[in-house]
């Protein structure tokens, strides 16, 4: 109704539009929910894992924006935007997990087509320099960084803006876009001197405002509704070899710019 | 006294099928009622199918145990009799830092069912859709398991205002946990652990030990514990040391100590006062555990019902459990903070 | 027939018009207007000065009456033009919610609507709307629909809607509040806190401010030696501070 017009300068209207946030339509989504992803899920568990979950998300992410400059912006503005807030951080959880839920279920495909599909050389030349010398010595420090987590959470293969590559663990809802709100730490045990630096340094960043342009190439869920319902509570393990099995490197690959 | 052993079961007992293991180690604490449920594959009525709780306890407890009891062997580390020993034994030693986390995890995971009951009434459990976002809050008075002793009823009310208003706290704190985590009832003494040790405090509590004045509602995360007194001011601690390194490190370079301007219009933050209280070292007793993480609930509820499982989980507390666990009250006619 | 300007008689007319043939077929509002007819005469007549007293010289009591009264102008039908006064229960609700909660203000509301219809996509047997955010407006609506549907009063209505709402607030500020101590505790950092975020906004405009305000009072400074210095020109200076201080 209230369309508004800019000053007649521009010469152009623009129309504030209102929107609610969805579930983006996965390029095989009804092939998924018909049969499943072979090797990974079954057709009740990718329902659950990526549609009932992704909509929990954008509906609560819709309530919290509502009437809000958020509305009408992607998940990933909006994580942007409330990071750094301390009043906004559950409207950055359901914003977050969106996008990271979203980012890695476009990179999952079936078992058999994913095979045919190889990291690219770039890639594996990226994951040498940085220590990995071949891809499955990357896959088992990838895993185990998953595995050996307690809790949710989020494990990265993420390119820093010197076009170098690491892994990097989020818990829970954490974000690779930004350090301080990254969430690699776990201060809820004893604080070990190491904990307490990297504490400091992100602190430091912080106050400093400090860039980040780390951008993920591959991630990888290890939230309990990413796998309960087909491999139950205790079958994070299992879950994470046939999650691995099941990446279309092609999307991967795809992420990376390469010149 | 204090009534914490009654919440660490967990025995050091070499059992036939772990006789194997010369070193002595941890078996799954019994928890009575899981075990009945469990022979005849029961639902936990009103709470968990059978598969879930089956799932939550018996494996998942079975497979902390198992990990916790390897990493003792290879870290030679002498168990002691109970859980609560062993957590504040391996607390601030990074080294130790898994036994820590699987024994801290299965403290609160027993804690949590050891303070269940089956409900009066059954609930047939389905994957509830998103619907229950619209779900109309219930305004009413509670009036479904309520505890029947007056005295903890007085108790909560004087804490928390009404039984209402302490379930409506209790359950949103723990709905807003978004990862794996644990609300909890806690009983708080007046005055911290350190003040008790320097007698201070001799002059109004002749016996040295913490008076409980109130009740309050907290939130632990991942492997945290409730207990202040153990974890209590390692961020200070670790503050003070590199301070203390850091001055040691510029007289030998003879450089002057650079002070850090403090920006202009710069406030204390909430932060810095939470900070400050948060870690106040105080002997905090456990009374109610209630798990909200996801594993819960997404079997049997899915991922829309974490408000229904609550609900749930408040028809199913076991008040006489958490009576049991009750501190005496003390109440002062005036308060010291 | 002579020409008509009473515009109540239309009714009239035209069944004369339709016995005489003039007009072929019944127009569509004959049959309502026949059912309801004006009950009053609708057209403003001005007035004349035909019956005024001024007239007749033999009436007049003093003076020269050379125009009408305020109470002879008033126009004596102005029942059928004045602008009803419109009442609704949802304003006194609106009034009484916003009277107590007057905090409700400080949140800023969107005005921008799709088609111009969003409150019909509203859905009003549960408090939570998926297009309208919680708001004072959905404890009226609320109370409006539970009137409606359930068997409470007014009173026990908006005190129904009144407490859901306060459920909501309470609990979405604790998902706020427990959010952040979560991921403080998995190691997450915020360089500023709200409040510190708004005192270096207001700051920003205070330093431009404060520098402005130095210049305006060097200014003022000198305007005022140089008045006294040349006390002539008093008057004009006076009114040039005037206009600085309006600047």
């Amino acid at each position: 109704m209230f369309s508004r017009i800019t000053s007649a300068s521009i010469r152009s209207i623009v129309r504030c539009q209102r929107s609610v946030h969805t579930v983006p339509q996965l390029k095989n989504q009804d092939v998924f929910l018909k049969n499943g992803i072979e090797g990974l899920y079954t057709p009740k568990g990718f329902e659950a894992s990526w549609l009932q979950y992704q909509k929990y998300l954008t509906m609560n992410l819709t309530l919290l924006t509502n009437g809000t400059e958020g509305e009408s912006r992607p998940p990933y503005q909006i994580l942007l935007n409330t990071a750094r807030q301390t009043l906004g951080q559950h409207t950055f959880h359901f914003a977050s997990q969106a996008h990271n839920n979203h980012l890695m279920f476009e990179q999952l495909t079936n078992a058999s087509e994913a095979q045919q599909s190889q990291p690219s050389r770039y890639l594996l030349g990226r994951l040498a320099d940085a220590g990995y010398n071949n891809i499955e010595e990357f896959r088992d420090a990838f895993l185990s960084v998953a595995e050996l987590s307690i809790g949710q959470g989020w494990v990265f293969l993420v390119e820093d803006a010197d076009k170098s590559v690491r892994i990097l663990r989020c818990n829970n809802d954490g974000t690779p876009y930004y350090y301080g709100k990254n969430q690699s730490l776990d201060l809820n045990g004893g604080v070990n001197e190491g904990n307490f630096e990297q504490l400091n340094l992100i602190k430091e960043a912080g106050t400093s405002n400090k860039r980040d342009f780390t951008l993920p190439i591959l991630g990888i869920s290890f939230w309990d509704t990413s796998y309960i319902n087909d491999y139950g509570v205790n079958g994070k393990k299992e879950y994470l070899q046939s999650v691995w099995k099941c990446i279309d490197w092609n999307v991967v690959n795809g992420r990376l710019l390469q010149l | 006294m204090l009534k914490s052993h009654i919440c660490n079961r967990v025995l050091r007992a070499p059992t036939a099928f772990r006789a194997v293991r010369a070193v002595s180690s941890y078996t799954l604490p019994n928890i009575h009622l899981l075990e009945e449920l469990n022979v005849n594959k029961q639902d936990f009525k009103g709470l968990f199918s059978h598969s879930t709780y089956n799932q939550l306890w018996f494996q998942r407890g079975e497979k902390l145990i198992e990990e916790l009891n390897e990493l003792l062997i290879e870290n030679q580390v002498n168990p002691p009799n109970n859980l609560n020993e062993l957590i504040s034994l391996t607390i601030n030693k990074p080294q130790l830092q898994k036994i820590y986390s699987n024994s801290s995890l299965l403290f609160n995971l027993q804690f949590f069912l050891e303070g269940l009951k089956e409900a009066n009434e059954t609930y047939e459990f389905q994957q509830l859709n998103e619907g229950e976002i619209f779900r109309n809050p219930d305004i009413t008075e509670v009036s479904s398991n309520i505890p029947q002793n007056e005295a903890f009823k007085d108790w909560l009310s004087a804490s928390f205002g009404s039984i209402t208003e302490f379930k409506n706290l209790l359950l949103n704190s723990a709905k807003a946990i978004k990862g794996d985590g644990t609300t909890w009832l806690v009983a708080q003494p007046n005055v911290s652990e350190s003040s008790l040790k320097s007698n201070f405090t001799g002059l109004f509590n002749e016996s040295n030990e913490p008076k409980y004045t109130k009740l309050s509602v907290m939130n632990t995360y991942n492997a945290g514990v409730v207990d202040d007194s153990i974890r209590s001011g390692q961020l200070f601690k670790l503050q003070q040391q590199k301070k203390a390194k850091l001055v040691m490190e510029q007289e030998k370079e003879g450089t002057q100590v650079k002070q850090t301007p403090e920006t202009e219009n710069y406030l204390g933050t909430v932060e810095e006062a939470e900070f400050t209280h948060s870690f106040s070292d105080k002997k905090i007793i456990p009374l109610l555990a209630v798990d909200a993480s996801l594993r819960n609930y997404l079997l049997d509820y899915g991922v829309f019902g974490k408000q229904q499982y609550l609900e749930n989980v408040w028809n199913c507390v076991n008040w006489s459990v958490v009576e049991q666990r009750l501190p005496p009250r003390f109440i002062a006619n005036f308060t010291i903070e | 027939m002579k020409i008509q300007s009473q515009a109540a008689t239309v009714l009239e007319r035209t069944s004369a018009y339709l016995k005489s043939g003039l007009l072929k077929n019944k127009p569509v509002w004959f049959d309502v207007v026949a059912n309801h007819p004006p009950d009053r005469d609708l057209t403003r007549v001005p007035k004349t000065l035909l019956n005024s007293s001024y007239q007749d010289p033999m009436n007049r009591v003093k003076g020269n009456k050379t125009r009408l009264s305020d109470q002879e102008l008033r126009t004596k039908n102005n029942k059928a033009h004045r602008i009803p006064k419109l009442k609704f229960v949802e304003d006194e609700l609106r009034n009484l919610f916003y009277k107590r909660h007057p905090w409700e203000f400080s949140r800023p509301k969107v005005l921008i609507e799709n088609e111009g219809n969003d409150n019909t996509q509203c859905d009003w047997s549960h408090m939570v709307q998926f297009n309208k955010p919680l708001d004072g407006e959905s404890v009226v609506q609320r109370t409006m629909w539970l009137l409606k549907n359930s068997n409470r009063d007014l009173f026990e209505s908006y005190d129904q809607a009144r407490f859901e709402f306060y459920r909501l607030r309470m609990e979405e500020e604790m998902q706020s509040a427990v959010s952040r101590e979560e991921s403080g505790m998995f190691g997450a950092v915020f360089p500023t806190t709200n409040l510190q975020h708004g005192v270096q906004q207001e700051q920003v405009f205070v330093d431009d401010w404060a520098v402005l305000a130095a210049e305006k009072t060097t200014a003022r400074r000198a305007t005022a030696i140089s008045k006294t210095a040349e006390s002539k020109d008093a008057t004009k200076s006076i009114f040039e501070e005037g206009e600085e201080r309006s600047v």
